[in-house]
């Protein structure tokens, strides 16, 4: 287990490095911002403790946990801030700071040690996370869509599936099929981040299956670039051939030899309006709706449900 | 008659050679004057380079016509015995000659 | 060098993490990424015009940890996938005192124009993904760096005997290495993960013959790598315009009249390439 300290007081406690080392923890130790994400993009800790405004407070922190969240693809990597009392009596945003727990200054190395292992611990336990992609699961999902039928405002719920990918699984392996979740998962969460981060929402429900909520008048931008970037990148996931024939053969559910067309993405899309919706599960049921003709079209597209469908 | 970079027009230079929008439209004439606004057009649609009257830029060690074909023939110089190689050459030796005259 | 000392070079290679980047368009791009309105498109554009970073961005998305291995060999993917804030902490993540040296100007233009050719003829030839060839000539002569930075009193003895004995630099790498930088290259982006796509047109460049999975795209970065050479658009230090291979030649199946477009349209997009080279010659000049 290797944790990252970074800043001048937490990083140069003798006393704290002796009790993780004992314990088995390998503790590095950076005080500048680049080396810090250096270590992120090149071979990343297991976990990150970080002194609030390390760096001179040049917005390094926010800037290091920021890198830290965007690598968070293949696993959760907990954040630890070190604050001073006197951030603790102005009060830290801790929307903006994120983080999975803190303490205070100067830093106190058991109690450091136990916070550690306290945040490890809770990774494991507490979250619904699809184990694939990392992102919230079904309760999780329910719950978002939930808080944002009742909150007054104007929302998109959009439903993902990877159309024909079960003899996409059958031809390429599971294995690439896999890779193809993670693939759509990584597009969905960089649009989403980018073009509509306020208020959005991310999961996985399992499988080919993902939800997002954005405000809705980022709905259609943020569609147009899931499905122009999934175009240009499932190149990668396809071979010559297939992608030179346009199509491929495999087995259907039925057993029968059929012809498939080549990967591509189906977006239904459901407007919660205001005070349309009492619960999350009416929402899903409009979804299967408009998911029914999304999918039936060829190609990537999505649907946004109005009061007509065509 | 220089091809310079859009980047480098200043005001007060000529035009050689009409400006084309990317679109296949005249933007100017040949033998407009560039000024500030004019410049900013074309910088504005992605237009690279432009033709203008006689030398205004300066190029650190801009070489003669007969240096830059001497150039070439040396680049190709071991690769005579390769002949779409100098083929090439010859045509960027011609293209060379082409645009130096106009 | 001996076996020995090639054991070590491997294993420097294997292990080096940072490779200079021009230090002007570090400074851009992160202008760039504090700016709320910058897309990850716009900085994908400034990115596609450096082989440095474009390389390890193709390191990154190919790793074990980003989830692709072997997988991503275009570069407009690897944006995509990684998205604006890994793209961010890369470019905190780059040095920027290094600096830049003039044959390190010269390389980039090189490997700059290099992919502007690999464009056209890829589209030419309508080959699937035109923009992974292109890729692979962006960062085709990475092994150049990879000797500078790994190797670098060996590195200026290759310059040198360029200069004075008049020896390509391939001659000269042989005769003070006994390898080639694009052996080199080939190394460097298979323990970095990258997939053959992008692997053999490194490795086999200059000796297109020995591509056994991607010849035609190994064939175009050949071809491009001499082109861009005879049209005296960036130098590899040295100026004469290499053999090219009869085999990738034959492959590659173009006519006279193929040339004289092809010529005519490169032309053309290497303006757009000297006006970018200028915007970044004038940020450095911004910096002093």
């Amino acid at each position: 287990m290797r944790i990252l300290f970074v800043g001048k007081q937490i990083a140069s406690s003798p006393e704290i490095k002796i009790v993780l080392e004992t314990k088995g923890y390998q503790l590095i130790t950076r005080e500048k911002l680049h080396s810090a994400i250096s270590l992120f993009l090149d071979d990343p800790p297991d976990m990150l403790v970080m002194e609030k405004g390390f760096d001179n407070n040049q917005g390094s922190d926010t800037d290091l946990m920021n890198s830290v969240k965007a690598c968070q693809q293949k696993v959760n990597i907990p954040v630890i801030l070190a604050v001073t009392q006197e951030d603790i009596k102005k009060g830290v945003d801790w929307k903006t700071y994120s983080v999975d727990d803190f303490f205070t200054l100067p830093p106190v190395p058991h109690l450091v040690v136990n916070r550690i292992e306290l945040a490890l611990a809770r990774m494991v336990r507490v979250f619904d996370n699809n184990p694939l992609s990392k992102l919230p699961g079904n309760t999780s999902i329910l719950q978002a869509i939930q808080r944002s039928i009742e909150s007054g405002e104007k929302y998109a719920v959009c439903y993902i599936d990877i159309d024909n990918f079960k003899p996409y699984n059958d031809r390429y392996g599971f294995s690439q099929g896999d890779d193809v979740i993670l693939m759509v998962a990584r597009i969905t969460v960089n649009a989403v981040d980018e073009l509509a981060r306020k208020d959005s929402f991310i999961g996985h429900v399992g499988g080919d299956d993902f939800v997002f909520i954005v405000r809705e008048e980022s709905v259609q931008s943020v569609c147009e670039r899931i499905l122009d970037n999934f175009e240009v990148v499932k190149k990668m996931f396809l071979s010559s051939d297939d992608l030179e024939a346009g199509c491929y053969n495999e087995k259907d559910r039925q057993g029968r030899e059929t012809t498939f067309g080549l990967l591509s993405l189906s977006i239904a899309v459901v407007l919660t309006e205001i005070d349309k919706f009492a619960h999350s599960g009416e929402v899903a049921t409009v979804a299967s709706q408009v998911k029914h003709y999304v999918k039936e079209k060829e190609g990537s597209n999505y649907l946004i449900d109005r009061r007509a469908y065509r | 008659m220089q091809e310079i970079l859009s980047l480098q027009a200043k005001e007060d230079m000529v035009l050689a050679r009409e400006v084309m929008t990317p679109d296949g439209r005249v933007l100017c004439g040949k033998g407009t004057a560039l000024t500030a606004s004019v410049i900013e057009r074309i910088l504005k649609m992605d237009i690279s380079h432009i033709a203008v009257e006689g030398h205004p830029v300066e190029i650190e060690g801009e070489k003669t016509l007969e240096q830059e074909l001497a150039d070439i023939q040396n680049r190709f110089s071991r690769v005579t015995h390769i002949q779409p190689l100098q083929y090439i050459k010859q045509r960027l030796m011609h293209l060379l000659v082409n645009a130096r005259n106009e | 060098m001996d076996e020995k000392q090639i054991a070590e070079f491997r294993r420097a290679l294997r292990e080096a993490k940072s490779l200079p980047t021009l230090p002007a368009i570090i400074s851009k791009l992160t202008r760039m990424a504090e700016d709320p309105e910058t897309t990850s498109e716009q900085m994908g554009k400034v990115i596609s015009k450096d082989h440095i970073l474009a390389i390890k961005l193709l390191k990154l998305v190919n790793s074990a940890f980003y989830g692709f291995p072997q997988k991503i060999s275009s570069l407009s993917s690897a944006i995509i996938l990684l998205g604006f804030n890994v793209i961010k902490s890369l470019i905190i993540s780059s040095s920027i005192f290094e600096l830049m040296e003039e044959q390190d100007v010269e390389l980039w233009e090189h490997s700059l124009g290099c992919a502007v050719i690999c464009s056209v003829l890829a589209k030419r030839l309508d080959v699937n993904d035109p923009e992974e060839i292109s890729t692979a000539g962006l960062v085709h002569d990475i092994g150049k760096v990879a000797i500078k930075m790994e190797l670098p009193h060996q590195f200026k003895k290759i310059l040198s005997a360029t200069e004075k004995e008049e020896l390509s630099v391939l001659g000269a790498e042989e005769k003070i290495l006994g390898i080639s930088h694009a052996e080199v290259g080939g190394w460097l982006s298979k323990s970095w993960n990258l997939p053959s796509k992008l692997v053999e047109p490194i490795t086999c460049h200059h000796e297109p013959a020995k591509a056994k999975d991607e010849k035609l795209a190994t064939a175009i970065v050949h071809f491009s790598d001499i082109l861009v050479r005879g049209m005296g658009y960036g130098h590899g230090a040295d100026i004469w315009v290499p053999p090219m291979s009869k085999q990738a030649w034959d492959m590659l199946g173009l006519t006279a009249d193929d040339l004289d477009e092809i010529i005519e349209e490169v032309e053309e997009k290497l303006w757009d390439v000297k006006g970018f080279s200028l915007e970044i010659t004038q940020e450095e000049m911004k910096q002093e």
